[in-house]
């Protein structure tokens, strides 16, 4: 597993750092429009999903998903270091996005009042709801990739880019037509969670076990993966 | 001793292709050429006996040991094994100081120095990036990585394309001290037959998923000839009796007619007046692979 996670991070390095720089430059004009909830939000799903769809591509490029199988290193091994390389991908994106909202905050504290847009106001941005968001927009992006990551590693990024929108269409209407929205709408279920979620530490509270089912749920898909794994030939 | 690699019977069956009966050995100090046109079945041969596939049938073992795909015990194998297949398989966004960082989490053997001396001996800068790097770099990075980690056996798959004929001499003068330890060996695939005249002690050749031949190679380019005949001769040099039934290989073409003899110095004695010129490893395949067998 240390052999899947040291060449992925070699592979990526270059990458990430690419990225941390621009997600610096994106973050200031983001967050003049949706503040720093919204912004940190937006990095913390950007950043893992970027890394996994890199990972994933330079797996087919000049035989590298091959070539890795010839060292001592099994296939189980492959897919719980490729797991625990995006899972590691994303603490660190986690991490980051909320180091660099409560950056900009700060900074934005030390200016006068007059100088600072609306939505970086501290008002509209408190520490638990940008925690919060970031901790939601996490899950939903751990969330795609339990569904896309088996689908990688059973056929390869270039076969699963076609099989992966489809089960997420597949998902995604399953999911409209159990979940009713006019009704849930309707009978105040949407509000009465918002208004949950604005009370005391309530978004602390929803991130936290947000991660969690996710985490369960991606332990869950990487078992899924091994077994996917085992059968693939090269 | 016991061989590095003992192929047995090994068949894999595709939709369009099948590998059927193949066995192949690589003995402790031996070179063992394998050849055959593209699409013969080497290299999904060399996928199974590394594991990657699984055989439908047959058996394949590496060092004494059977191998079986996806199980622990394959890792300790593949330790004791450096391998080079036919592109420079890391990352494009690694540099090349990167591939010390990936052995060295991979093989508990792993030297760091000697790895540092291969791609100073390769001209290899440490800093540069796997994108960056010729077809022949890349190959060169290829195979510092895999006798990095001081393997027993080499499997190399076209590990010499993309060379230049300097930079190939300069792999096979380091092949040659590989194997000059005596218990190593290399297996090693390739359309590049000269190098196998210069390196292999065996010729293993495989046609459509099955070995046609298996030589040493002092047999195919020291006792084989390609006696160079005009038709008429042609008849005369298979009823004489010198050439054994089946053993000659004939292949016409717009200037005569070639043919493949097994004792090119018994057909001298008999038709002094005939040129039979030595065989290398590309005739010999040749002229077996699409001559008419007499």
């Amino acid at each position: 597993m240390k052999t899947m996670i040291v060449s992925d991070f070699a592979a990526l390095r270059s990458a990430l750092l690419q990225l941390v720089g621009i997600c610096l430059v994106v973050s200031l004009f983001m967050s003049y429009v949706m503040g720093a909830v919204g912004t940190s939000a937006a990095i913390g799903a950007m950043i893992p999903f970027m890394c996994l769809f890199s990972l994933a591509a330079l797996d087919e490029q000049n035989g590298w998903e091959r070539f890795r199988l010839t060292l001592p290193i099994t296939r189980r091994q492959v897919v719980f270091g490729r797991y625990a390389s995006v899972a590691i991908a994303t603490v660190l994106a986690f991490v980051f996005s909320l180091a660099l909202s409560f950056a900009l905050l700060a900074v934005m504290g030390l200016l006068p009042a007059a100088w600072v847009p609306e939505s970086l106001a501290p008002a509209e941005n408190p520490p638990a709801a940008i925690v919060g968001a970031t901790a939601g927009s996490v899950g939903i992006v751990m969330i795609a990739m339990v569904v896309a990551l088996p689908l990688i590693m059973r056929f390869g990024m270039t076969k699963a880019a076609r099989i992966v929108p489809l089960v997420v269409v597949i998902v995604i209407a399953g999911c409209v037509s159990f979940f009713d929205a006019d009704y849930l709408f309707a009978n105040g279920l949407v509000s009465d969670l918002v208004a949950w979620l604005d009370t005391g530490s309530n978004y602390l509270v929803a991130a936290g076990a947000t991660l969690a089912a996710v985490a369960i749920l991606y332990i869950a898909s990487a078992f899924l993966s091994a077994k996917l794994y085992e059968g693939r030939e090269f | 001793m016991t061989n590095l690699i003992d192929i047995e019977n090994l068949g894999k069956r595709y939709d369009d292709f099948s590998l059927t009966g193949v066995n192949l050995a690589v003995e402790p100090g031996c070179v063992v050429g394998f050849i055959g046109s593209n699409g013969a079945g080497k290299t999904t041969t060399l996928k199974a006996a590394l594991g990657l596939i699984a055989p439908d049938e047959g058996t394949v073992r590496l060092f004494g040991q059977a191998v079986t795909p996806g199980s622990s015990a394959l890792d300790d194998l593949k330790s004791r094994i450096g391998v080079v297949l036919d592109t420079c398989a890391f990352p494009s966004t690694c540099r090349v100081g990167d591939a010390g960082l990936i052995g060295r989490a991979a093989y508990a053997t792993w030297d760091a120095s000697h790895f540092s001396r291969l791609l100073s001996t390769f001209g290899l800068s440490p800093k540069k990036k796997v994108s960056e790097l010729s077809r022949g770099m890349g190959m060169k990075l290829t195979l510092a990585f895999a006798l990095a980690h001081h393997p027993e056996l080499l499997v190399l798959d076209e590990a010499t394309a993309g060379l230049d004929p300097i930079a190939r001499d300069e792999v096979l003068d380091i092949l040659r001290d590989f194997v000059a330890e005596g218990d190593r060996g290399i297996l090693m695939s390739t359309h590049i037959t000269s190098d196998l005249e210069k390196i292999a002690d065996e010729i293993v050749c495989v046609d459509n998923g099955a070995i046609v031949f298996t030589s040493p190679k002092d047999v195919i380019t020291d006792e084989a000839g390609v006696a160079r005949c005009r038709a008429a001769e042609v008849e005369t040099l298979l009823a004489s009796g010198v050439v054994a039934p089946g053993a000659a290989h004939v292949m016409r073409h717009d200037y005569g007619t070639d043919v493949l003899v097994p004792d090119r110095f018994a057909v001298a004695r008999a038709f002094p007046d005939l040129v039979v010129d030595k065989a290398t490893i590309e005739d010999y395949m040749t002229l077996t692979l699409k001559g008419e067998s007499r």
